[in-house]
């Protein structure tokens, strides 16, 4: 009995292994479509497949950022670093490129006026620390050939003249001041006149003095005019921006603009002599 | 319960498979949670059980990859039954019979699936599937044995999965 047990056993497995490698060889890749058992069980399987994958990847990504936190934190606080060590850096190539353009300009400035002044570069060094002069001091001195009543110019314009000297600094008083007049005249017409600073802080200076009649128009180029033998002649001063008529009604003033940004300076040029006497 | 607490294992397994274990591939190899139930069940129950669930959980396993249907049927099956062979053999109790039979069953079953596989005419890389994926397979099922196999121990003696006397 225990025989045909046995065999009715081994009968039944070989059975089933012959119908499955049947089965195998009929549902290979290659075949056009899923029976309706295999679609029922995937479509129901779908779901909770998609479930499970999103609760997965936030868990993924909650677990990451909570581990990457530390290493996050170390990498900003290097980045940080980075960021202001690269922003100093980048200050200072700033600030020398800034310096490059102007000491650029100075230099064309020296080959442009080199065969008529002898001029002395110099650095800015102070402002006044005064409100009512307008002044500053600049890096070399007595030591360096300057003395006082020298022009003081940048490749813009005249700036004003050397009041004081010691042995390092000399101290430039600004034509801004309104005791740092110099003698100026109108370019195209040659008409002459007193230019200095304004009461106002417009930053504009005036040129004074001039005849109601006198032939002063907008836009028009002022320079000095070399009298008094301290600032010499042709120097670039400014423009007219205006003209205003006197309270007595004889005479006019004309305002202008110095060429000069005389709140900007940082390098300037000193006149020291003039090639072949004024 | 028994039947219901085995299909949702079938079912948490298959979903798991095709999820989350993407994510704890070992060696580029994930576990074969089916295959460790069937050779748990096998150990425990015996032949004919082993080789009845290793059936079912093969053939909705096929059914669920829909390629060479009958394939993980069989060779789970046989596996099943193989390991059922050592039921009254072996010390149950002892935690290092499920983890050297988890090897032992996974390399098998592996095995018996490259040559069935051939059978049918489906050609595969032996070397490969040996040494690329068997061996890491098992190694993977056999490390995960400790962690599973005291709960269905517990449940497959004294809980929901032990059989019915009738």
């Amino acid at each position: 009995m225990a025989r045909v047990r046995i065999n009715k056993s081994l009968i039944g497995f070989i059975i089933l292994i012959g119908v499955g490698l049947f089965a195998v060889r009929f549902s290979t890749p290659g075949r056009n479509a899923l029976t309706p058992v295999e679609i029922w069980f995937r479509d129901i399987l779908a779901p909770l497949q998609s479930g499970v994958t999103t609760v997965t990847r936030f868990t993924g990504t909650v677990v990451n950022n909570i581990l990457s936190f530390k290493d996050l934190q170390a990498e900003n606080k290097a980045l940080r670093g980075q960021i202001e060590r690269l922003t100093e850096e980048n200050n200072q190539l700033e600030e020398y490129r800034q310096q490059n353009l102007r000491l650029r300009q100075l230099l064309r400035l020296e080959k442009m006026l080199g065969s008529q002044f002898e001029l002395e570069a110099a650095e800015v060094i102070a402002r006044d620390i005064k409100n009512w002069n307008q002044s500053l001091t600049i890096n070399k001195g007595s030591r360096h050939g300057l003395k006082k009543g020298m022009a003081v110019i940048t490749h813009q314009g005249l700036v004003g003249r050397i009041s004081a000297v010691s042995e390092n600094t000399a101290e430039v008083l600004l034509i801004l001041d309104r005791q740092g007049a110099v003698a100026g005249l109108l370019q195209a017409s040659r008409f002459p006149g007193v230019v200095e600073g304004t009461t106002d802080d417009s930053g504009l200076l005036q040129m004074i003095h001039l005849p109601y009649d006198a032939p002063v128009r907008e836009n028009q180029v002022v320079v000095t005019s070399g009298l008094g033998q301290v600032i010499p002649k042709g120097l670039r001063i400014g423009y007219v921006v205006g003209i205003k008529p006197e309270p007595n009604g004889l005479m006019k003033r004309a305002l202008i603009k110095p060429f000069a940004d005389l709140d900007r300076l940082e390098e300037v040029m000193v006149v020291k002599a003039v090639k072949g006497g004024m | 319960m028994r039947t219901v607490i085995l299909g949702a294992s079938l079912l948490g397994s298959l979903i798991l498979e095709s999820t989350v274990l993407e994510y704890f591939k070992v060696a580029g190899v994930k576990p074969d949670l089916l295959l460790i139930l069937v050779v748990f069940n096998a150990l425990l129950h015996g032949c004919y059980h082993g080789a009845k669930l290793g059936f079912v959980f093969g053939l909705v396993e096929d059914v669920f990859i829909g390629k060479f249907i009958g394939l993980n049927a069989l060779t789970k099956m046989l596996t099943g039954y193989l390991v059922g062979m050592g039921e009254n053999k072996v010390f149950k109790e002892n935690l290092l019979i499920p983890v050297f039979g988890l090897f032992t069953a996974t390399f098998l079953n592996n095995i018996l699936y490259v040559f069935l596989a051939g059978l049918a005419g489906v050609e595969r890389n032996l070397a490969f599937y040996v040494w690329d994926v068997t061996l890491p397979t098992a190694l993977y099922n056999a490390c995960l044995a400790p962690l599973f196999y005291g709960k269905f121990y517990h449940s497959a003696t004294k809980g929901y999965l032990r059989l019915s006397r009738y």
